[in-house]
């Protein structure tokens, strides 16, 4: 799973393909920074090492800061810190502040702070990696022990992460969203279960609710503290040639609102959540159309969308939540979409990875019954136990023969 | 023609020959015709195991069928030969053992056992019964939170290389997973080894899990399951013929909230290590 798209406060950041740019709206103009990978070397072994994981932003409104994070496939995690005075002095690109060695290549990032003792609190990033686990770092050194790990999941993979009331979500390729307490990681608040394939994207709204989307083409709605699934969509009719795979889901701050994009598709769809005393449920009122659109996020009330070309980001304004389908062309997607053109980027079809064969690589391998597949049950081959008394009674007549020759020797 | 082909060959020539399985449900079973290799890699092989996705569709009558309503509240995690479950069940009679086993050979060893143990002892080891599975993944698809009031780890595989640690059945990342599990204030974790090291490592990791409480010398030697952990694993039967140590320590789940932790703070945040450990 790829990451492509964040945004806080007055700051969006995009990853296209192996570019990463962080578009800030300042009072009266855009400014747009690449950001660079590090510079150190990374392994050879690695095919593309600069291609975007995942990226994150978080705006502190208190100070006024800027701290954006990229992951690579080089397993490097970068993170630049801005304060906006800065920013109208900035170059187009950056150099990285702070640098990080991943154990594995993350999928999903989240900044988050925990609070001092004393006064303020700590900044800090999480990283879901690739093998299943979740390691903390700091936003403001490099140094290599100054990391934490917060949990983990066996032998998966994480897709999304989140943290919010206390709680940090995790999605993995195993059906199961993870959640625990934060920061005591070390107590399981609860698992979602439900979900038939892997997970793709899970979302944490308000009122204890939470939407997740899967490889099964469900899109579920959770009220992740009781842990009980309220409502269950899947626009899937069985037909497995052309399944929809929901991908990414958004949600507008008051939770009213969910956006889903799916797997290689032209639209994103835009769904009500609806509550009834105790009765939950999702209604369709909306599909817009854009071309393979990658990643969304709401920004305030509008829907930015990462599509695959020519445009690179389109935003969709809320026009008081009817999205009556007008994209207004404002100045950071037209800004992403010339530093886009002009670094030629070729954006990936898809955000989930595939293997040679063209399977997804995280749906899983079963083996299915049926022609030249034998289920390996030894113990209902009899024939074994008659061979072992066959066996049994040559050794026990070689043993007496053995016997008599070493007698008659003797006797002899 | 191939090994694997060769051998699918046979598996099929065998079924239809119908001689049949080598143990007749209610036999028991021989020990020779259920060996199998001692070590399992925990962290592939996960794609043959059957599971439900929630709990609460987990059939448990299948393996209870003279208990009304069943859900296992004891496991043995890893219980080999099932020397342990067996014993447990006469032990605890109103608890519900499950042993877990990832082995398939091992596992239907131990199925046909407690099927001839209930057909000699009728209305005995009712309570006792065996699944294979993966418990380092699947654990969340079979049982609830705080449904849990004893795990047994007896003689786990020791993983001696460094590189092989992440497949030890006990580490920070799963201490948390049997939390979740234990009932508060009365769950239970037992862990048994010969291999010095690894008791080592399995005390040194829950004792720095928040939610494990170390139990005294005393309150060990009171419980009873102690003693059968001791003494009645095959694989524990085997160490006191080879005349080695065994190794054993109990934790408590403690309530959360209770825990003694410090509190995570932004000062403390990086200098405690994983889950506040070293």
């Amino acid at each position: 799973m790829k990451e492509l798209i964040s945004h806080s406060g007055p700051c969006t950041v995009v990853g296209l393909n192996d570019q990463a740019f962080a578009a800030i709206q300042l009072n009266d103009k855009v400014q747009v920074v690449k950001l660079c990978p590090p510079d150190l070397e990374a392994d050879k072994n690695i095919a593309d090492p600069n291609t975007i994981q995942a990226v994150a932003v978080n705006y502190i409104e208190k100070e006024k800061k800027l701290q954006c994070a990229v992951s690579r496939s080089s397993k490097m995690l970068s993170i630049f810190n801005f304060t906006m005075e800065d920013v109208g002095k900035l170059n187009s690109d950056a150099k990285p502040n702070v640098i990080h060695k991943l154990n594995k290549r993350s999928a999903a990032l989240t900044f988050t702070s925990i609070p001092n003792e004393g006064d303020g609190q700590l900044e800090i990033i999480i990283a879901a990696d690739l093998a299943g686990d979740v390691y903390a770092f700091p936003t403001d050194s490099s140094s290599d022990d100054k990391k934490r790990l917060m949990l983990g999941h066996t032998a998966s993979m994480l897709t999304s992460i989140k943290v919010h009331d206390n709680k940090i979500f995790t999605a993995d390729r195993d059906e199961k969203v993870r959640i625990s307490g934060f920061p005591n990681t070390y107590d399981i608040h609860g698992f979602l279960l439900g979900n038939e394939e892997y997970i793709t994207d899970v979302e944490v709204m308000q009122d204890k609710l939470c939407v997740t989307t899967g490889g099964d083409g469900s899109i579920r709605l959770f009220n992740y503290e009781t842990c009980q699934q309220l409502f269950c969509m899947n626009q899937n009719d069985g037909d497995d040639s052309k399944k929809m795979i929901p991908v990414r889901v958004a949600a507008t701050k008051d939770g009213k609102m969910i956006a889903v994009i799916y797997n290689e598709e032209n639209f994103v769809d835009l769904f009500h959540i609806t509550s009834n005393e105790d009765s939950y449920g999702m209604e369709k009122f909306k599909s817009l159309a854009c071309e393979t659109p990658l990643a969304i996020t709401f920004a305030n009330s509008d829907l930015l969308v990462l599509c695959k070309e020519p445009s690179y980001m389109i935003r969709f304004t809320s026009n008081d939540g009817k999205f009556d389908g007008t994209q207004e062309s404002c100045e950071i997607s037209k800004k992403v979409e010339k530093a886009g053109g002009e670094s030629g980027v070729e954006m990936p079809a898809t955000i989930l990875e595939t293997d040679s064969t063209g399977e997804i690589k995280l749906k899983k391998n079963i083996k299915e019954e049926g022609e030249g597949y034998v289920e390996h049950k030894p113990w209902l081959n009899g024939e074994r136990k008659l061979k072992k008394k066959e066996k049994d009674k040559r050794r026990k007549k070689r043993k007496l023969e053995e016997k008599i020759a070493s007698a008659d020797e003797a006797n002899n | 023609m191939t090994k694997t082909e060769n051998e699918k060959k046979r598996l099929r020539d065998a079924a239809e020959s119908g001689v049949g399985p080598i143990t007749e449900e209610g036999e028991m079973p021989q020990k020779k015709f259920y060996r199998s290799r001692a070590h399992c890699n925990p962290l592939s092989h996960n794609n043959t195991f059957d599971y439900p996705i929630h709990p609460a569709e987990m059939d448990w009558g299948t393996h209870y069928p003279a208990i009304e309503n069943p859900k296992p509240t004891v496991l043995d995690i890893g219980c080999g030969f099932g020397g342990l479950t067996i014993a447990l069940a006469t032990l605890l009679p109103k608890h519900l053992i499950l042993g877990l086993e990832i082995r398939a050979k091992v596992t239907e060893y131990v199925r046909l056992r407690i099927l001839a143990h209930r057909k000699e002892n009728p209305g005995k080891y009712e309570n006792a019964s065996v699944l294979r599975s993966n418990t380092m993944k699947l654990m969340p698809h079979f049982f609830e939170k705080g449904s849990l009031e004893k795990i047994f780890f007896c003689f786990p595989d020791p993983h001696f290389k460094k590189k092989n640690h992440p497949r030890r059945i006990i580490s920070d990342r799963l201490l948390s997973e049997y939390a979740y599990f234990l009932k508060p204030g009365q769950g239970k974790l037992y862990c048994i080894t010969d291999v010095e090291d690894l008791h080592n490592w399995h005390v040194k990791h829950c004792r720095a899990h928040p939610l494990f409480r170390e139990l005294s010398k005393d309150e060990m030697d009171k419980d009873s399951c102690v003693k059968a952990m001791y003494s009645e694993t095959e694989e524990g039967k085997k160490v006191e013929r080879a005349g080695t140590n065994k190794y054993y320590a109990v934790f408590e789940r403690i309530e959360s909230g209770t825990e003694d932790a410090k509190k995570i703070t932004g000062e403390n945040f990086f200098s405690q290590g994983q889950f506040g450990i070293e």
